[in-house]
């Protein structure tokens, strides 16, 4: 019974960290741009949701779509700013400088965030944040249930909005030959730019979910190591695979947690990676190949 | 290759000068500071031959240097003199990069990158659990201890980095692994043996940075026994070879020396928000001066030249 109640944490977890990797899939996994920064903007969105929760005594989860349009305006800056000038980039050196740039933005980001919020571990508790339900003896919290939902819309929400609207195939087209979609009359640029900032407010949604656990400055780089994971498990450029793919890391990590301990649970979800890296580089949950 | 007495008269008096640096300098802060100055040409350099002129950006520096360190620790305090436990860790770390490297380099583009990130997480991982707490010196090498050997062992390793990156550069390898650089397809249609290539670039990059390790084992009285696998130890020869000039010989020496000197001054004189203003410093070179410091003459002589034609052209249509 003790292992159903370890999965069921798993579950909850997975959709986390597929909201959070979801718009890395998008970034990087369809735009060609490496960012490590993604999992400050998380952090950003859960200090969001946690300031409007502290100062104006707003619910987590009605805080998102304020929270969602921050952070789209802070993504258009970014992108104009810094990543606007690598479209026209070989995909190799694309995702070197990319890299570079976020690396830097994340030394920025995680400073400034201690300046402003302290380095102190902050977390909104809610009255709903202990309730849980009964689940055929299994304790199920509320906002764990929650989660799972918002997950399935997100990214499923996301995956058809990419396929079937024309803005979305835009991208696609644009991510596969640059100069041939500006051909096709795609304005390039708006269409770049509204993506990244799309990618970035989806964010917002993870951070809020966040700040109900846990939060504080240097909690970026763990959040995009895992959506990392997540996004190469799922298949570089698979949206759909990335609800997935969550879910088998938590379920894995929590299990693994089960019989190897906590402290190692980082290690098996990296051991993982790199046997996905090696024998099956294009992903599990893609179809195609990768790149 | 044949030695030019003109060309290395220079390095030589730079070699004797810092040779006799100890000499001038007064006080235990300002050696300090050149050691971490020379550690840091070490690691960036060995970062660069396989990052800048092969084109693997490698984000798993701590695993090597951590190892490096970690081995020759434990070696050394357990009783084996310093020079053999050095050479064990930077054995070990060579190991490392032979076991990780072969499959790892079969990795392309954003690939090797997650993959090499992946494995410096895995270690710093498995050293924070497996070595909780702190490594002490043992009372006798304390009573012993002095920089000066210390220094000199920096200086050792990073002028036998420099000099082997450059000799390796300037042989048929180097070319070989700048043509994989430039182009990988192209590299293997016309003959060049890439596996081959990249595995040596990583092994002798992964041996210097062991050898850094240990010398880092070797200066610290005390500390934390993951210390040495933090993944800043990734970042930075990253950041400092592209501040300098990836793919050149003096970008990574410009570049420690620019990095130790902004650090210093940054954290002197701007506290708690230094690394803000590094990271800002470091996202304006990398949009703006592609190829480094050592690109700059070259990009503000391409500006003159651009400006002097079109006002000649302006005075042309007049």
């Amino acid at each position: 019974m003790e292992i159903g109640q370890f999965i069921i944490y798993g579950i909850i977890n997975g959709s986390i960290y597929a909201l959070v990797a979801v718009g890395l899939a998008l970034i990087m996994g369809i735009m060609g741009i490496f960012y490590l920064a993604h999992g400050c903007m998380a952090m950003i969105g859960a200090y969001i949701s946690f300031w409007l929760f502290q100062d104006a005594g707003l619910d987590p989860f009605l805080s998102i779509p304020l929270s969602m349009g921050i952070l789209f305006i802070i993504g258009l800056a970014m992108y104009k700013g810094l990543f606007s000038s690598m479209k026209a980039f070989s995909p190799g050196q694309k995702i070197r400088n990319s890299m570079l740039v976020s690396f830097g933005l994340v030394l920025i980001i995680e400073n400034m965030a201690v300046l402003i919020w302290t380095a102190n571990e902050r977390r909104v508790s809610t009255d709903y944040s202990g309730l849980t339900f009964d689940l055929a003896g299994l304790r199920v919290p509320y906002i764990g249930v929650v989660t799972v939902i918002l997950a399935i819309l997100v990214v499923f929400g996301l995956h058809y909005f990419l396929k079937k609207t024309f803005f979305g195939r835009s991208i696609w087209a644009i991510s596969q030959d640059y100069q041939c979609a500006r051909l096709m009359g795609i304005n390039v640029d708006r269409t770049m730019l509204i993506a990244f900032g799309i990618g970035m407010s989806l964010t917002a949604i993870a951070g809020a979910i966040i700040s109900q656990y846990s939060v504080s400055p240097s909690i970026g780089l763990d959040w995009v190591n895992k959506s990392l994971i997540i996004v190469v498990l799922a298949g570089v450029g698979s949206i759909g695979g990335v609800f997935y793919a969550g879910l088998l890391l938590g379920v894995l990590e929590s299990v693994s947690a089960y019989f190897v301990g906590v402290h190692y649970t980082g290690v098996v979800s990296l051991v993982i990676l790199l046997l996905i890296l090696v024998f099956r580089p294009q992903g599990i949950f893609a179809k195609g190949a990768g790149i | 290759m044949p030695l030019k007495l003109k060309k290395t008269i220079a390095p030589g008096l730079v070699t004797a000068f810092l040779f006799c640096l100890p000499l001038f300098l007064s006080g235990d802060y300002y050696l300090t500071m050149v050691c971490s100055l020379f550690l840091y040409v070490t690691i960036s350099q060995s970062w660069n031959l396989l990052g800048g002129y092969t084109g693997q950006i490698n984000v798993g520096q701590s695993a090597f240097f951590g190892t490096g360190a970690l081995v020759a620790r434990l070696l050394w305090t357990g009783g084996l003199p310093f020079i053999p436990a050095l050479l064990c860790g930077a054995f070990s770390s060579v190991l490392l990069s032979l076991v990780i490297g072969i499959p790892a380099l079969r990795l392309r583009g954003h690939y090797f990158a997650i993959g090499t990130l992946a494995v410096a997480w895995i270690a710093f991982l498995l050293a924070e659990n497996l070595f909780p707490g702190v490594t002490f010196l043992p009372g006798k090498y304390v009573a012993t201890y002095s920089l000066l050997p210390r220094y000199y062992l920096y200086l050792v390793i990073m002028l036998s980095t420099i000099l082997v990156v450059f000799l390796v550069v300037h042989s048929r390898m180097g070319l070989a692994m700048e043509a994989i650089r430039e182009d990988e397809e192209a590299a293997q249609a016309s003959g060049v043996n890439m596996t081959k290539y990249k595995v040596i670039a990583f092994v002798i990059s992964s041996f210097f940075v062991g050898l850094a390790g240990g010398a880092f084992a070797y200066f610290h009285v005390s500390y934390y026994w993951y210390l040495p696998f933090i993944l800043m130890w990734c970042f930075e020869p990253i950041l400092i070879t592209f501040i300098g000039g990836a793919g050149t010989l003096w970008g990574p020496i410009i570049g420690s020396f620019c990095y130790v000197a902004l650090k210093e001054v940054f954290a002197l004189t701007l506290g708690e928000v230094n690394v803000l203003i590094f990271g800002a410093v470091f996202i304006f070179i990398i949009l703006f001066f592609p190829k480094g410091i050592i690109g700059v003459p070259e990009k503000l002589q391409e500006h003159l030249s651009k400006k002097a034609k079109s006002r000649q052209s302006a005075r042309q249509k007049v």
